[in-house]
């Protein structure tokens, strides 16, 4: 069923030769490649169906709001949500800023207190960082072992804190949280709790309700969906609660100078055209990993990070950060080489048209707790295989040889 | 192939002059780069003349290779002289305008731009013989390297 030979027939940018060599694509913690089903969905959309949504009675609208919310319906399921719980955004860096900006701004105040850990990516540290500082409210920020993992010890300041908002699976460390437990802690102490599932939802199977989390964010981009498109998952009667995020069409039922009325969840927080053949093709993306399933990605994925880890050990002067335990992480591995800079090695990788990143991917706090070097990072996704790890590491002794 | 294509860096970088720390420099200054990079440049100055002048910290093959190059040419020009060297002339102190890596322009870009902060912060306020050690990041987290950071 998971068959990955098959599977890459569907990326045609993995025919693509880079410097002369078959591109080898580990950098999916940045973003994903794209199956011609989802880039299908696109031009599809653009060629037979587009007008806008909401708007119009004559045909054309009518099919792309069908299609809009068919897409909806898609994204809710493929997480147990409702539909009216869906909100889409621009990417989760939006929606991690639609809940500090509403839910925060209305419910913070002086002296509170906000959680959130210090292997947060940037988009979901400063903005708890900003709110504090406005609201004169305290940031509790939970630190990793050595593991890189948060102990239980640090758990007391999801209980003091008005809100948590915490990721599931770590951009540089590939820890996975224990979330559902976090949950609990922050609502047993009248909390709320917000999850970045911007680096879990593309790789394992997630269940919001099971989960019990107060509001969940991801994005299309890392999960074979275009980008320009994110998702901001809420609790139907917090959304409803909630102010709204931006002002304009759509977004509100009764305009009149007097004041306004706003529209139902999750209208009200889509202000102005969305990005339409965005979110029909983020809805071709559910289905294609939907059709796959996500417990066999998350299972193929865990062979690749055992695979890596083994073979990556071997390297002289390596440092790999994060849990060692393969079921413990996602395919992110994050690490330094003695002697060797990130992005020497990055660079390097790319003339033999091997892609990682290299640098602090958006998480400087992570980098300066453990004082270490910015990083470099592969990141495995459902069409990486054992053999491109075996072209991998080569590349990498050939690299380190070279340069130290 | 990649050893060829740089092979004027790899030289400079393996063998780089000026790297190292100076106690008695008249101005210390670090200078982060976009990627994270750090790097701290060390400038002994008399007369408005820059006489010595190092480098250290943590960084890319490339910043070392150009840090290299641009500590050695700037010693004897006064401060105004290092403020008119422009990237044509750091192109062809390298030998390579990374034209064809744009990537890593700024790699070659970050000592240059951080000798010229050096200088204002001399010219602004003078001699500062406050010596601070590079923070040096690490790569691994060996028994050594923990005593080092106090883990």
């Amino acid at each position: 069923m998971f068959n990955v030979e098959e599977i890459r027939k569907d990326f045609p940018i993995l025919q693509r030769k880079i410097n002369g060599h078959p591109l080898i694509y580990l950098d999916n913690g940045a973003t994903s490649q794209k199956p011609i089903q989802v880039i299908n969905a696109i031009s599809g959309y653009y060629m037979n169906h587009n007008a806008n949504v909401h708007r119009g009675v004559h045909k054309l609208s009518e099919e792309s709001t069908y299609m809009y919310e068919e897409a909806r319906r898609k994204v809710a399921k493929f997480i147990n949500a409702e539909p009216e719980e869906i909100i889409f955004t621009k990417n989760a860096t939006e929606s991690l800023n639609l809940v500090a900006y509403t839910y925060g701004e209305a419910n913070i105040s002086a002296g509170d207190r906000i959680c959130t850990s210090i292997m947060e990516h940037h988009s979901d540290f400063i903005p708890w960082q900003m709110l504090a500082g406005k609201k004169k409210a305290k940031l509790e920020i939970m630190n990793v072992n050595t593991e890189g993992e948060i102990p239980d010890s640090e758990f007391s300041k999801i209980s003091n804190s008005k809100i948590t908002s915490i990721v599931h699976a770590s951009n540089v460390l590939g820890t996975i949280n224990p979330v559902e437990e976090m949950g609990k802690i922050a609502h047993e102490g009248g909390g709320k709790i917000l999850i970045d599932g911007s680096q879990s939802i593309p790789h394992m199977p997630v269940d919001v309700k099971k989960m019990d989390c107060d509001f969940f964010a991801f994005t299309g981009h890392k999960m074979l969906g275009p980008t320009g498109i994110g998702v901001l998952y809420g609790k139907k009667e917090l959304l409803e609660e909630m102010p709204p995020f931006m002002y304009g069409g759509d977004m509100v039922i009764d305009a009149k100078v007097e004041g306004c009325k706003w529209n139902e969840i999750p209208h009200k927080f889509e202000a102005g055209t969305p990005h339409i053949s965005g979110i029909i093709a983020m809805g071709a993306a559910v289905d294609y990993l939907n059709k796959l399933g996500m417990e066999n990605i998350r299972a193929h994925e865990v062979e690749l990070i055992e695979y890596a880890f083994q073979k990556l050990q071997g390297i002289e002067g390596i440092e790999i950060y994060g849990p060692q335990e393969a079921h413990k992480r996602v395919g992110v591995i994050a690490f330094n080489i003695k002697g060797l800079s990130s992005i020497d090695l990055a660079s390097f990788l790319d003339d033999y048209g091997i892609a990682i990143r290299s640098g602090h991917h958006c998480a400087q706090p992570i980098h300066d707790f453990l004082k270490i070097l910015p990083s470099a990072r592969i990141s495995f996704y459902l069409y990486n295989t054992k053999g491109e790890i075996d072209v991998l590491i080569p590349r990498i002794e050939e690299i380190r040889r070279m340069l130290s | 192939m990649s050893e060829n294509r740089y092979k004027k860096f790899i030289e400079l970088f393996k063998n780089p002059l000026n790297r190292h720390e100076m106690e008695d420099a008249d101005i210390s200054h670090e200078g982060q780069n976009t990627c994270g990079d750090k790097l701290t440049v060390f400038l002994k100055i008399k007369d408005g003349r820059i006489v010595d002048a190092s480098y250290e910290g943590a960084f890319c093959a490339f910043s070392n290779a150009s840090a290299s190059q641009v500590t050695e040419f700037i010693k004897g020009m006064t401060l105004e002289e290092v403020e008119a060297i422009d990237n044509p002339k750091l192109f062809q102190l390298i030998g390579d305008d990374l034209s064809d890596n744009p990537h890593r322009l700024s790699c070659i870009l970050f000592p240059l731009r951080t000798v010229k902060e050096a200088c204002k912060k001399f010219k602004e306020h003078g001699p500062d013989k406050n010596y601070q050690k590079p923070k040096k990041g690490i790569s691994c987290h060996c028994d050594e390297h923990n005593a080092e950071l106090g883990l």
